[in-house]
């Protein structure tokens, strides 16, 4: 009887464990979604095919995964902050981007909005602190 | 870097899949770079001129996912009812739902007035048959249009949507004139009310609607009929409604406050209880007054008994109009101001 009350317990903690990382994950998925398009339009200033991106990013500490850019890259292009073409480099085509100018401007405007939400974050969690 | 032949026949195959998921005109596009992409990864795994075989190949392709899921992240999230319409939808599907519910009660209380059903718990089930398919029909159909206008209107700008998003003072909803405090003593009083009437109405169907009269102690009792054959009849669903009666109280004891899942409980035990008097009148004699005539020597039997019956049929008609009143009354408040 003691050991089931133990086992119990235990089975509860760890799935209260599991369930608390899962909402870590959600949570932290939704704080990095708002910074994934900066992220992305910050490295196309200039021309980067789409897996050249996604490995300039993870080397920096930025991970993005396929499902995610290519998507994006896409999103990007329909509104007009794009511009892309497929070249023959190497052995096989690929699909260059890069930011055009109506891009350059957005990119300016987010980054400036970017360290300006930075810098007031940075007091409100400082405050609680 | 070069695919052997099964490793080739995959990658096709797989190709196939994702463009036949993607649809629309940028379908060949996408594909050829989610294939760059492939090759791209194939090159940083395994560098060299070796030739690549389908075992590599499947294990990239199994951390992609299915083609499905590959190409579903081109595609914009799609709703059947999406969150914009949604709140309207849901204010129509509860008005239409209580409008069904209320006129398939009303027209099942006058034609059973009119013409009295011979077997009424037959009846009565097909009534709740009846109203369930009625909301099912109405929601379906309701469900059907606002889908259809959610694809004829994606990524427009919907006039009348946009009005209902700005705020309205007049609009607000008032206050509740009587929010219904939650009352321990009350509620268990109306339960162990509820669990008598279940004891009675269980004895006088076992002893065949008849009292037991005691004029002296030292005589024999015998016993003196109350209700009628007919009367009887109605015990089952009596029976029925006093039980959800006391289950709801039970309910309300439990969670400690009224909320929607027992207003609503409410609202359909008045109604259940409006369709019960509405066969009832429809099925007159129900009392006698056997038992009185044992205790009072009343003359004239049968015309007491008539008057008796007339003053039920009184009483059944007014609780018919009240329930009628009052069902109505809590559907319009717990539609436009819904307890949570």
């Amino acid at each position: 009887m003691l050991l089931t009350i133990l086992c119990f317990i235990q089975y509860n903690a760890v799935m209260m464990n599991i369930k608390q990382n899962d909402e870590f994950e959600k949570l932290k998925l939704e704080m990095r979604r708002g910074a994934i398009v900066l992220a992305v339009m910050s490295q196309l200033r200039e021309e980067q095919y789409g897996y050249s991106l996604i490995n300039n990013l993870n080397e920096r500490g930025f991970e993005i995964g396929q499902d995610t850019l290519y998507p994006m890259l896409r999103r990007l292009e329909q509104q007009g902050l794009l511009e892309s073409q497929w070249r023959v480099e190497d052995p096989r085509p690929r699909r260059y981007y890069r930011l055009n100018d109506a891009g350059r401007e957005v990119l300016a405007l987010l980054t400036a909005e970017w360290r300006q939400q930075e810098e007031v974050l940075r007091r409100l969690i400082n405050e609680t602190e | 870097m070069k695919l052997n032949k099964s490793a080739t026949e995959l990658l096709n195959r797989y190709m196939l899949g994702v463009k036949r998921e993607l649809g629309g005109r940028e379908r060949d596009d996408i594909a050829a770079e989610i294939e760059s992409y492939i090759y791209d990864l194939l090159e940083e795994r395994h560098p060299g001129d070796r030739e690549i075989g389908r075992e590599e190949l499947e294990t990239i392709l199994k951390e992609m996912g299915s083609p499905r899921k590959v190409a579903g992240q081109y595609s914009p999230q799609r709703y059947l009812i999406g969150p914009r319409l949604f709140p309207v939808y849901w204010l129509v599907l509860r008005i239409v739902a209580a409008v069904v519910a209320g006129a398939l009660t009303l027209s099942l209380v006058i034609a059973s007035s009119i013409n009295p059903p011979a077997d009424l718990i037959k009846t009565f089930v097909e009534f709740l048959s009846t109203i369930f398919d009625g909301i099912l029909s109405a929601a379906a159909s309701i469900t059907i249009v606002f889908a259809i206008i959610e694809r004829a209107t994606e990524g427009k700008r919907l006039e009348e949507i946009e009005e209902l998003k700005e705020l309205k003072i007049d609009e607000l909803p008032e206050l509740p004139e009587e929010e219904k405090p939650f009352s321990l003593v009350g509620i268990s009083i109306e339960a162990a009310l509820g669990v008598l009437g279940l004891a009675f109405f269980s004895y006088i169907r076992g002893t065949g609607g008849a009292l037991p009269v005691i004029l002296n102690p030292n005589t024999q009792m015998h016993m003196a009929r109350v209700f009628t054959d007919h009367y009887l009849g109605f015990i089952p669903v009596i029976l029925g409604l006093t039980g959800l009666e006391v289950a709801r109280n039970v309910t309300l004891l439990v969670q400690a406050r009224h909320s929607s899942i027992t207003n609503w409980w409410d609202i359909a035990l008045k109604a259940g209880s409006m369709v019960l008097s509405g066969f009832m009148l429809g099925a007159l004699p129900l009392v006698t007054l056997d038992y009185f005539q044992s205790v009072f020597k009343v003359s004239d039997l049968n015309r007491w008994n008539a008057t008796a019956n007339t003053a039920l049929a009184v009483i059944l008609g007014l609780s018919i109009f009240g329930n009628l009143i009052e069902v109505i009354r809590k559907i319009v408040r717990e539609i436009r101001n819904p307890a949570y």
